[in-house]
């Protein structure tokens, strides 16, 4: 009996959770275009997330194509199918392992930032000196945050793809003497748009997951020092779980879609 | 007796079955120091919060210069509080932000409310001389110390020249020649502005030096009210148990 007890109230904090969420984003649709637009911050966001994370997102696609390629070579060759690498890599890490690597790195690098970020401001009464002062904060800090994200994650991904398929081609053209052109003649014949469109579509919403959830843990930080810990965790756990669901709602809608 | 610039009537705050206030009711007038005294977790800052629509209380009335706050929108409520400085207990500024430009924030919005011909930049360095920092303007807040954080929050709450200053326990967490320091420079502060100052503090020294009158709050009403040589000799122990030493 307290075990079934137990499990409603996670099931009624869970369920009130996913309602909070929910209000969360749609107030930040309410907010978003209506003016006063804060310009400056959302550039200033932008070039944080994006400039902040170049060096991560390329180093993790290069060693992705490197690994990816040196891993999938001696069984493609065991088939005889080592001709197949560029088409085989390209489509994979466009399509899918791209996309939800870099986003995951993102997760932990950004989402967690912003969750300290905004969970310190919270504990030490900036949003509410913010908010005394005449300016929205909700508008400042979340909507240019969340704008942010949404708008530079498709860029390092498609960074990112690149690098990785850059690594790829380092290690055919050492192992398998294939030459650059040659290798990337191969990987645009493989890609579609069917494979490229429906990637770039999920990266946004993967953006979106990762400034909303990371905003919405700030903004609700309490219990001082220990809850920023808490907010910055919980921001990349349930950035993490969310960034497979909604990869799980793309894909089936991309078969539903697409001829793929 | 002047018309108060603030008025708060039958103020009820609670938390599920934790009643913060009671019926709080207060009267600020213009140019006066009201100093709120009250033990930990008697609704001091709740209050406070209230008073600035931080918070929303769940009963009474909060009037600023007539305007009731509980009834005003965002934008105009935004308005109000252009005439209101708040200082927090924390100092709370902007920790990724320089000095000037923690001054410069309330400028973004309201920028028009500052009539004349300054500029931002002489505004900024006007308020930092005025609290005897002009020469941190391009520090960050942890390069400075926390009496200095408290003077810089004090020129950020004074940017707007509010008439009325609200501050949350001005001198918590201070040393004693600081806290000093900070006490004068309130008083320098509401000669230069003219400003009518609601404090919220359980330092002594401070209610003695600064008050003009006072406010015992316990049990979320005002227990007593007076002048501090009057409360500072009630004989009522709940009232002596504030100003023991």
């Amino acid at each position: 009996m307290e075990q079934a007890n137990t499990i409603v109230s996670k099931a009624k904090r869970f369920f009130e959770e996913v309602g909070d969420i929910t209000y969360f984003a749609i107030r930040f649709f309410k907010e978003v275009f209506t003016s006063p637009f804060e310009w400056k911050e959302l550039i200033r966001q932008c070039y944080h997330m994006g400039n902040r994370s170049f060096m991560l997102v390329g180093v993790t696609g290069f060693i992705l194509g490197l690994v990816f390629t040196l891993q999938s070579r001696p069984t493609l060759l065991e088939f005889g199918a080592a001709s197949w690498m560029p088409s085989m890599v390209s489509i994979s890490i466009v399509r899918e392992i791209g996309p939800v690597i870099i986003a995951l790195i993102c997760a932990g690098r950004i989402g967690s930032g912003i969750g300290a970020e905004l969970g310190s401001m919270k504990v030490t009464e900036q949003i509410d000196a913010m908010e005394v002062s005449g300016t929205n904060p909700f508008k400042y800090l979340v909507v240019t945050r969340i704008l942010a994200t949404t708008l530079m994650l498709p860029l390092l991904i498609i960074m990112g793809d690149a690098i990785a398929l850059f690594g790829s081609a380092i290690i055919e053209n050492l192992k398998g003497e294939v030459s650059y052109v040659l290798y990337f003649n191969k990987v645009f014949d493989a890609l579609k748009f069917s494979d490229v469109i429906p990637a770039t579509i999920k990266s946004f919403f993967f953006g979106f997951a990762i400034g909303l959830i990371g905003c919405y843990k700030g903004y609700h930080c309490s219990k001082g020092t220990v809850g920023v810990g808490e907010a910055s965790n919980a921001a990349v756990v349930y950035t993490s779980m969310l960034l497979f669901v909604i990869d799980f709602i793309a894909v089936f809608l991309t078969d539903i879609f697409f001829d793929i | 007796m002047n018309k108060p610039v603030l008025e708060i009537k039958d103020l009820h705050k609670s938390f599920g079955d934790n009643h913060v206030l009671n019926g709080f009711s207060l009267e600020l007038y213009e140019g006066e120091n009201l100093v709120i005294m009250g033990k930990s977790g008697s609704g001091k800052s709740v209050m406070i919060k209230c008073l600035v629509g931080l918070m929303a209380a769940d009963s009474g009335s909060i009037k600023i210069r007539d305007f009731d706050i509980t009834s005003l929108g965002r934008k105009e409520l935004d308005v109000l509080r252009t005439e209101i400085g708040f200082l927090f207990q924390g100092s709370a500024l902007y920790d990724s932000m320089t000095v000037r430009e923690n001054l410069e924030f309330p400028l973004r919005r309201n920028r028009e409310k500052i009539t004349g011909s300054q500029t931002t930049e002489e505004l900024v360095v006007e308020a930092l001389k005025n609290v005897g920092l002009a020469d941190a303007i391009d520090l960050m807040p942890a390069e400075l110390s926390g009496g200095m954080q408290r003077r810089v929050a004090l020129a950020r709450a004074l940017i707007l020249k509010p008439k009325i200053i609200l501050y949350d326990e001005p001198t918590t967490g201070l040393d004693p020649i600081t806290s000093k320091e900070i006490i004068q420079l309130m008083r320098t502060i509401q000669k230069t502005y003219k400003t009518s100052s609601l404090i919220i503090t359980h330092d002594v020294d401070c209610a003695r030096v600064i008050s003009n009158r006072m406010i015992l709050l316990v049990d979320g009403i005002n227990y007593a009210e007076g002048t501090f040589a009057e409360l500072s000799t009630s004989e009522d122990p709940k009232i002596k148990a504030f100003f023991k030493n």
